[in-house]
């Protein structure tokens, strides 16, 4: 690499068109008798921003730790634009991951910890200025790591997996610590990032985040693949209609007899899911009952999430 | 592999830790050299350097030293968990290892020459003071240096291996140091045709200290290298299918 390397730098593995930058397939891991991934499958894309949802203890960071060779699966495989993480020429160059916070010698300023990681992967030293200039540590980079802050702490994570100019981020969790700030500019960065056409996979248990940031949705519940959807498509199918009538119980039975969830609240409102308004209003209209209010109400992610996952759980 | 061993070297040189345990080198070492040429006992500083009792010293604490390198290797990686990064970079673990003990085999030989210097820098002018010769020989000299680093090479890559395989800091350098200084001296007295065969024993026998009861150096030497080879190896092949989680 020469020492101008923003721009023209030769490239690195590169996939073909179309194909996923991160694909696993069939992937199991038990940790003893505790399975943490249960035959899941999944693809990250290029061009588009993954959010990898999911409750504490799904399995999320043990899948995004096999994707990066730290941790082996009992089953299955995990490849990055189709090769094992270990076998890739220039991992850092293809792949940059922040996977927790706390992951450098405290003792080491942020800026000796990121020309350690820049040696290993014979980057430019200079390119660590760059980076800390990126990420807006400069200030803080002589300082032992061991002095920062949460927020600091992430930035230095995200600086470390910058270093190679990768063409797929992985975050686990990286809002974090962020205060709002810090994670305006995250979505920015990686929104833009991933414009680019190049991949991110954000995992995150903070649904509302996700809903700004992400393009398509992975989420998984115990180990196992619930559903993989463009992040509107999951907001759309948990779409919520209340409904305010005087005849609450003739509607709601005319509303049943049709397959249509239907639930009754304090108010003696109904709360139906599954049909939008033009088809309860028409079904309101067939059977004689006066309509007097109608609102869709569009469910947060966090609902859809939590209505994925219980699912899950029956 | 040469990236790795820049990025340790460059790990080894860029906390306080190396120069903290360099400056506790040279006040042992320095401390050790005064007790032992000011203790009444004149007899032995007749002698010529090489076989003057203060570069015993130098000889038990620089491959002491290396050792506790070699241990903090992997252990330190371990415990900050920068062991996530390092593997990011170089996901290859054998080089990874292979790096560290390029680096903490680089960092003995600088601990065992400033052991050395610090010993006669500071037992020489004693002797002079003293108003004792001082000669040498300066092929022995250079035999007991020679010794002393081999040694202390062979304690890093001993440590490596068994931070590696042991992986939890205090447990790896406690049980070392419980194994050195109390357990290989309680079991040399209960089976003691075969003690000069342990680790430590054949670290003394390497550097030539008590060697009326212990094997030649280059026997030690032998010995202590298929320790270390031992040592490396378990770390390696657990280092290979452990999960980093």
């Amino acid at each position: 690499m020469g020492a101008n390397s923003t721009t023209d730098r030769p490239s690195v593995e590169r996939a073909p068109l179309g194909s996923p930058a991160i694909s696993v397939r069939g992937v199991t891991k038990r940790f003893g008798s505790v399975t943490a991934v249960r035959d899941l499958s999944l693809e990250v894309h290029p061009g588009v921003v993954t959010g990898f949802l999911g409750p504490n203890g799904a399995g999320k960071s043990t899948t995004l730790r096999i994707v990066l060779g730290l941790v082996a699966p009992t089953e299955g495989s995990a490849t990055v634009l189709g090769l094992p993480y270990r076998s890739l020429r220039e991992p850092t160059e293809t792949v940059g991951a922040v996977l927790e916070t706390q992951s450098f010698n405290p003792l080491r300023s942020g800026r000796n910890h990121l020309r350690v990681l820049a040696s290993a992967s014979g980057i430019p030293q200079q390119r660590v200025d760059e980076v800390l200039e990126l990420v807006g540590l400069e200030a803080a980079a002589r300082r032992n790591a061991g002095t920062y802050s949460l927020g600091m702490r992430q930035r230095l994570g995200l600086g470390a997996a910058l270093l190679g100019e990768p063409r797929i981020l992985i975050l686990d969790e990286p809002a974090n610590g962020l205060d709002p700030q810090g994670i305006r500019w995250l979505r920015d960065f990686l929104r833009g990032f991933a414009a680019k056409g190049n991949a991110v996979l954000v995992s995150s248990h903070v649904l509302t985040e996700m809903a700004q940031l992400a393009d398509e949705a992975i989420v998984i519940s115990r180990g196992r693949l619930v559903r993989q959807a463009p992040i509107h498509e999951l907001t759309k199918d948990s779409r919520e209609l209340v409904v305010v009538t005087p005849e609450a119980g003739r509607l709601a039975a005319a509303l049943h007899e049709r397959g249509i969830a239907v639930q009754t609240n304090a108010e003696g409102e109904l709360h139906v899911t599954g049909a939008d308004a033009a088809r309860v209003g028409m079904i309101a209209f067939e059977t004689g009952v006066p309509v007097l209010g109608l609102v869709e109400k569009e469910s947060s992610l966090e609902d859809a999430f939590l209505e994925l996952t219980e699912e899950d759980a029956r | 592999m040469r990236k790795q061993v820049a990025s340790e070297i460059r790990k080894l040189t860029t906390t306080r830790s190396i120069y903290a345990m360099l400056a506790g080198l040279i006040v042992i070492v320095g401390l050790g050299v005064v007790a032992t040429t000011t203790d009444g006992q004149p007899g032995s500083l007749l002698a010529p350097l090489e076989h003057q009792v203060f570069l015993h010293v130098s000889l038990t604490i620089a491959p002491l030293f290396g050792l506790l390198l070699g241990l903090r290797s992997f252990t330190d990686e371990f415990r900050y968990g920068s062991i996530v990064p390092t593997l990011l970079a170089s996901p290859v673990r054998r080089r990874v290892l292979g790096a560290k003990l390029v680096a903490t085999a680089g960092g003995g030989v600088a601990l065992s020459f400033a052991a050395m210097a610090i010993s006669i820098a500071v037992g020489v002018p004693i002797l002079v003071i003293k108003g004792f010769d001082v000669a040498w020989s300066t092929g022995a000299m250079a035999e007991i240096v020679g010794r002393l680093v081999v040694a202390t090479v062979l304690w890093t890559a001993i440590g490596v291996g068994l931070g590696l395989a042991v992986k939890h800091q205090v447990a790896a350098i406690a049980g070392t140091l419980v194994w050195l200084l109390a357990a290989e001296g309680i079991l040399s007295g209960l089976v003691p045709d075969v003690a000069k065969y342990f680790p430590g024993a054949a670290g003394f026998a390497t550097v030539g200290i008590n060697s009326a009861e212990l094997l030649t150096p280059a026997l030690g030497a032998m010995l202590l290298g298929a320790y270390a080879l031992v040592a490396v190896t378990t770390g390696a092949v657990l280092m290979q299918r452990r999960d980093i989680a």
